[in-house]
């Protein structure tokens, strides 16, 4: 520290939203979607105090214009936050959760607690006063080995959220006002680099044990309460970023060791409150030819210059030890809040287009001696005279010291003056709400489920609930902690894939831009609890494992008492879900955990209907030509590649998203396909309706773990053509070269060379000619043969079809 | 003013533990428990709790309760100070401007907060409106008076007659207008009432009140003052009106006539809605904005300032039980205002009833609850019986304003003439044409 002397002390005051499900005196929910915009405009009168204005801040408010907008929408909002009825009962559920943070804090519930009035006339309360109650009082807070005493524990009405404030008027939305906040008021403590942050983070941890708090921007505040003479302490008001506080404190305290300095200087110069006088003067005319682009325009319109003396000042205004702390900054700030663009001081000039004779002219005009300096404000008459006695207050205040003020963060760390400190007169009861009194029962109930500590939850995350130490901390720090352990409880899912998509999932959607606090908690829970199991009444142990198996609560099984095929099990399961985007999996499958995240980000393009995932096998060194024909080779949609529409016929359905509304559309599958072919059939129906729609990912990989071998392909294949072709060329004669068909068959009556190939080459003994070869063709050339034997068996089939009917 | 030697409020325990510790109201006071020391200052306990806890306003300014069962140690640190209370000094008004009084019946118009006790003080004096609602001085010389000191769902018609009173003597007085400042509960029943009791009145009498205490920033008594003075000083209507706001915004104050004027929401700003017509006018900051229909009444000014209580308003509904009317006659009442239903019926059981309370000589006037439209007695069956027995229908009358009306029309004429009175339109009480739109 630079001042021996003084003692540089910090308290921290923490005003934390709650995440009750209704605002503190109203049974609306700040949190919902807003509705219907009503628009009204208010005027706020201060009122009187028995003793006359004694109340610094409501005076330089009320000296300020008190025409407020009010933007109310009418989910979030209801005639209590318009203020045309009295508020309802005080939120049970809220109360419930101040006193829980209270009992953590060993703080002591006051007996009865009553409900005040504290004026705000700004406009951020309709009402024009905000209600807080003390909840408790006293206790610690632990940090490591520090205790940090507990003041006060109170629970408070969160302000409007202001939209526009010029100097007429300002706007401000009724969504936010009168949500639940509390305020917790730690007792300054002698301040260590570093120390504050960790209190500030070790408090919003045991806040959020109760995992009854709200997360995200704007729903904690810390304010600062930095002092180095132990008197006047200035108030640094809204810091949301922890990472500032160290960066606030020691600029804070870079100021005041400055305004110390000055005030010892001042007391040199033989300046006393008594003899204090900074007189004013007219100077307007002085600047008749002047330079200075600035006053020019001032005079153009019709505005005025006027200077006020600054006894023995010289050097003082324009002093700056440490970046940004001099007085002419905060004297500068000071006249913004009456609408002037800054000030110019004698430490400065000459400069800007003043020249040395102005300065000259000036000082003559105010009888400064050399250690004089003056300050000249320029701008609209109207004001003026408010402005330089704000001005004139604050050089005063220099001979005093350090002004009590609360002052309000800048992004880089400084602070920037913003109104006097309120005292604490301006309160008054609610009178519309009786005292409440907290009875014992009550204090023995909520004493007895305090939920554990941060170390124990986290511990127990980790070694009950089996979560990996980094998504602990994660869940643990994110909104959805609540959600998570309701999830954990009800629906047996692997702790980390749920933690994963409450964290990591939902963070990723948010990087690219899409708005997930417009998901609510009943629509995650729902995308955890509608996974879809259709059991095509499998022979092997699938029924017994689902049914035995952790997962059983969290799915929904779909059992048909008879094998009916994919197209009916698909069909059943589309008839099952409720999304938006399905995801059609078949059994063979394996995803990775952020699978449908990336599918879901891929809608974004509002061209996409349908998405493909790239499909792989884990044996990535297999031998066998037909894996390799089908996982490494470049065929189907693998050939168009991602970013653009692909054909329908490689739209193939094993593990691909489409959008239920596309669906709907289209149909469900045609349950007369067996096996192969619905996919091919399905896909055309599709894609007839959405030409465009259908897209390949190359990035989504799945993998396949049980592949079949290339004769039960072939097998398979052969089936296709004699069952399933002649079914889907029945209603589309157009898809005959998809299934091989048109070598078999001429499609319009004409003689191709198609058949003529077809004549030759789908014959047996060439076929098992080709397989034999295959055993000796290398890769990637045996991707031909397979290509050509997976072509004819289907072409066999057909034939086979055809010489049945004739 | 609170008065800081008196316990006031506490009671046994608690009160023995102060008056013990030689502690009043005011004083600053250390209470300890078991495990807790608080600091501030005694306040008094309100009077609707009767257990036993000590509340003290905490440095800090907030109040808490402290249950005296806890309490085990407790002593004064210092007394506390009566506030004082410095009236401002009255600011330099034009003699030009027009006279206007403004009464205080009860509630606030203004009010003072002493933040050292939470207490709210009423304001009143000519100074303290200057100072409170300076934009008063532009406009209007003021003389005030408090003439009562009653909420407004306690006054009686024996209080229309007192506030009717002062007005003719405020009238006498030379006022140029009288602002009355009323609760807002019943303060559409004493328009009607004024509207009969000073009909013709020469200058403008406009009550006004708050739907939001005075004692907020937001409160509407200020803007629904400042636009009754207004409209009080421009002098271009006369007779008696309601002013407050016309939305929930701080833009436009309504000025509605007194009869046709109803409290239809419980708390709202714009509780008060003119039915059947438009507002008289319109406040749109300093500007009055005058409808078409009103226009300067000359007739002479004759007051008849009683009122007879023994009047019933009668809300028919499904179920009503004609012992209720029986009740009625056998209590002695004069007339009975019905509320019936849709165009004016009631159930023909009660016909009976009906017709003993007419064949006594009393008065029975039928409204609807509809509250909206007229009555309109000869399009069913129900209507055309009620006619026969000798109901009076009361067209487009307000419910509430026809009760009012008849308890002036037996208050000031004989039984014989009631009915003459009931059905002449004395203060725009009935509407001549059903304005499409309203």
């Amino acid at each position: 520290m630079e001042n021996d002397k003084n003692e540089l002390k910090v308290g921290l005051e923490i005003h934390q939203q709650l995440s009750s499900s209704t605002k503190l005196f109203c049974k609306c929910n700040g949190f919902h979607e807003p509705g219907n915009e009503i628009y009204f405009k208010r005027i706020l009168r201060p009122t009187q105090s028995e003793l006359g204005e004694t109340d610094p801040a409501a005076l330089f408010e009320s000296k300020k214009s008190k025409l407020m907008n009010y933007k109310a929408d009418i989910n979030t909002s209801c005639l209590v936050e318009a203020d045309e009825e009295p508020p309802r009962e005080i939120s049970e559920e809220a109360l419930d959760i101040a006193l829980t943070i209270s009992y953590l804090l060993k703080s002591e519930p006051v007996d009865e607690i009553h409900i005040m009035r504290k004026l705000v006339i700004d406009g951020s309360n309709t009402t024009g006063f905000q209600r807080t109650v003390i909840i408790a009082t006293g206790g610690e807070l632990q940090v490591n080995n520090l205790r940090i005493p507990v003041l006060s524990i109170s629970l408070e009405e969160d302000a409007a959220r202001i939209i526009s404030k010029n100097i007429d008027q300002s706007t401000y939305s009724l969504d936010r006002l009168s949500i639940p906040l509390i305020e917790i008021t730690l007792a300054p403590v002698k301040f260590k680099k570093g120390e504050t942050e960790k209190i500030a983070l070790t408090l919003g941890r045991l806040m959020r044990t109760t995992g009854r708090v709200a997360r995200g921007i704007g729903t904690i505040r810390q304010d600062v309460n930095v002092s180095i003479d132990g008197d006047n302490i200035i108030e640094v008001k809204g810091v949301q970023q922890l990472d500032m506080l160290t960066n606030i404190i020691e600029f804070e305290n870079q100021r005041q060791t400055n305004l110390l300095k000055i005030k010892k200087i001042l007391s040199e110069r033989g300046i006393k409150e008594n003899n204090f006088k900074a007189e004013t003067a007219d100077i307007s005319d002085i600047f008749n030819n002047t330079d200075c682009k600035l006053i020019k325009k001032v005079l153009i319109n019709n505005g005025k210059v006027m200077v006020i003396k600054a006894p023995k000042f010289r050097e003082l205004i324009g002093k700056e030890e440490y970046e940004g702390t001099r007085l002419g900054r905060d004297i500068s700030t000071l006249v913004k809040f009456f609408g002037y663009g800054g000030i110019f001081h004698s430490d400065e000039l000459p400069d800007y287009g003043i020249t040395k004779d102005e300065m000259n002219k000036i000082s003559t005009r105010i009888k400064n001696e050399s250690n004089d300096g003056f300050i000249i404000l320029t701008g609209d008459k109207d004001n003026i005279d408010i402005a330089i006695k704000s001005v004139q207050n604050r050089l005063r205040q220099c001979i005093i010291g350090i002004p009590a003020e609360t002052r309000t963060p800048t992004k880089d760390g400084k602070t920037n003056y913003m109104r006097p400190r309120p005292g604490s007169a301006r309160m008054y009861p609610e009178t519309d709400i009786i005292p409440i009194k907290i009875t014992d029962d009550r204090k023995l109930k909520i004493k007895k489920i305090l939920p554990q500590t941060y170390e124990e939850q986290i511990n127990n995350y980790k070694n009950n609930i089996g979560l990996n130490d980094k998504l602990s901390i994660q869940i643990f720090d994110s909104k959805y902690k609540a959600l998570f352990e309701k999830l954990i409880k009800n629906i047996n899912l692997p702790a980390n894939f749920i933690a994963a998509q409450l964290t990591e999932t939902l963070i990723n959607l948010s990087r690219n831009n899409i708005n997930i606090n417009k998901i609510t908690n009943n629509e995650l829970e729902k995308i955890f609890k509608e996974i879809i199991f259709v059991d095509d009444a499998s022979t092997d142990e699938t029924p017994q494992l689902l049914e035995s198996s952790e997962w059983k609560e969290f799915i929904t099984v779909i059992s048909h008492s008879e094998n009916r095929g994919r197209a009916a099990t698909r069909n059943s399961g589309i008839k099952a879900a409720s999304g938006e985007l399905l995801i059609l999996i078949d059994c063979d499958i394996e995803v990775e955990s952020d699978f449908i995240s990336r599918h879901v980000e891929y809608y974004k393009n509002e061209n996409i209907i349908g998405l493909v995932s790239h499909l792989r096998t884990h044996d990535t060194k297999s031998k066998d030509k037909y894996h390799r024909y089908i996982f490494f080779g470049k065929r189907g949609a693998s050939i168009v590649g991602g970013g653009k529409p692909i054909p329908f016929n490689y739209f193939i359905q094993t593990c691909t998203s489409v959008k239920a509304d596309a669906i709907n559309e289209t149909g469900m599958y045609n349950e007369e396909l067996p096996t192969y072919g619905i996919d091919l059939e399905y896909a055309y129906r599709l894609w007839k309706i959405f030409p465009n729609g259908l897209y390949y990912s190359e990035e989504i990989i799945v993998f396949m773990y049980k592949i079949k071998s290339l004769n039960k392909a072939l097998l398979d294949f052969h089936q296709y053509g004699q069952y399933n072709v002649p079914i889907i060329l029945k209603e589309y004669p157009e898809l005959a070269p998809y299934m091989a068909a048109d070598f078999v068959k001429s499609i319009n009556g004409k003689l191709t060379w198609k058949i003529f190939i077809g004549s030759v080459l789908i014959n047996r003994f060439i076929f098992l000619l080709a397989r034999v070869i295959l055993n000796i063709t290398p890769f990637p050339l045996s991707n031909y043969l397979i290509r050509y034997l997976l072509a004819t068996s289907t072409a066999m089939g057909y034939r086979k079809h055809l010489k049945k009917i004739n | 003013m609170i008065k800081l030697s008196k316990l006031s409020g506490y009671k046994d325990k608690s009160l023995k533990l102060l008056s013990n510790a030689g502690i009043k109201i005011g004083d600053f006071i250390k209470i300890n428990t078991k495990t807790t020391e608080y600091l501030g200052n005694l306040l008094p306990r309100y009077e609707y709790s009767n257990e036993n806890y000590i509340v003290i306003k905490l440095t800090n300014g907030y109040n808490i309760g402290i249950d005296s069962k806890r309490i085990t140690n407790i002593g004064k640190i210092k007394s506390g100070e009566e506030p004082k209370f410095k009236p401002p000094s009255k600011p330099n008004v034009k003699d030009s401007l027009p006279k206007i009084a403004i009464l205080g019946t009860g509630g606030t118009i203004a009010s003072r907060i002493d933040y050292k006790t939470g207490a709210v003080n009423p304001a009143f004096s000519a100074e303290e409106l200057y100072s409170i609602i300076p934009e008063l001085a532009s406009y209007a010389n003021i003389n005030t008076q408090l003439i009562s000191n009653i909420a407004s769902e306690q006054m009686n018609p024996e209080d229309w007659k007192n506030i009717a009173n002062k007005v003719i003597e405020k009238i006498k007085e030379g006022n140029e207008g009288v602002i009355i400042g009323h609760g807002t509960d019943t303060m559409a029943y004493t328009s009607a009432a004024l509207s009969f009791a000073l009909a013709n009145c020469p200058i403008p009498v406009i009550l006004t009140g708050a739907q939001r205490s005075t004692d907020r920033p937001s409160s509407d008594a200020s803007l629904n003052m400042i636009s009754s003075v207004i409209v009080a000083s421009q002098k271009i209507i006369n007779g008696i009106y309601l002013a407050m706001h016309s939305s929930i915004g701080d833009n436009e104050i309504s000025i509605h006539s007194g009869t046709r004027v109803r409290k239809n929401h419980t708390s709202k700003r714009d509780a008060f809605e003119s039915i059947g017509i438009d507002p008289i006018a319109i406040v749109n900051q300093d500007k009055v904005i005058i409808g078409s229909e009103t226009a300067k009444n000359n007739t002479k000014f004759e007051p008849k300032i009683n009122f007879d209580e023994n009047i019933a308003l009668l809300k028919f509904h499904p179920g009503f039980k004609s012992e209720i009317i029986n009740a009625i006659i056998d209590s002695g009442s004069k007339g009975i205002i019905l509320e019936g239903t849709g165009l004016g019926h009631i159930n023909s059981r009660c016909n009976k009833s009906i017709k003993k309370a007419i064949d006594n000589g009393m008065f029975v006037g039928m409204t609807s609850q509809c509250l909206r439209g007229r009555v309109k007695m000869t399009v069913y069956s129900a209507g055309r019986n009620l006619l026969e027995i000798g109901v009076t229908p009361l067209e487009d009358m307000l419910p509430e304003t026809a009760l009012v009306k008849l308890m002036w029309a037996y208050g000031n004429y004989p039984n014989n003439e009631v009915k003459n009175i009931m059905l002449k339109n004395i203060a725009g009480e009935y509407t001549e044409r059903s304005i499409l739109g309203r």
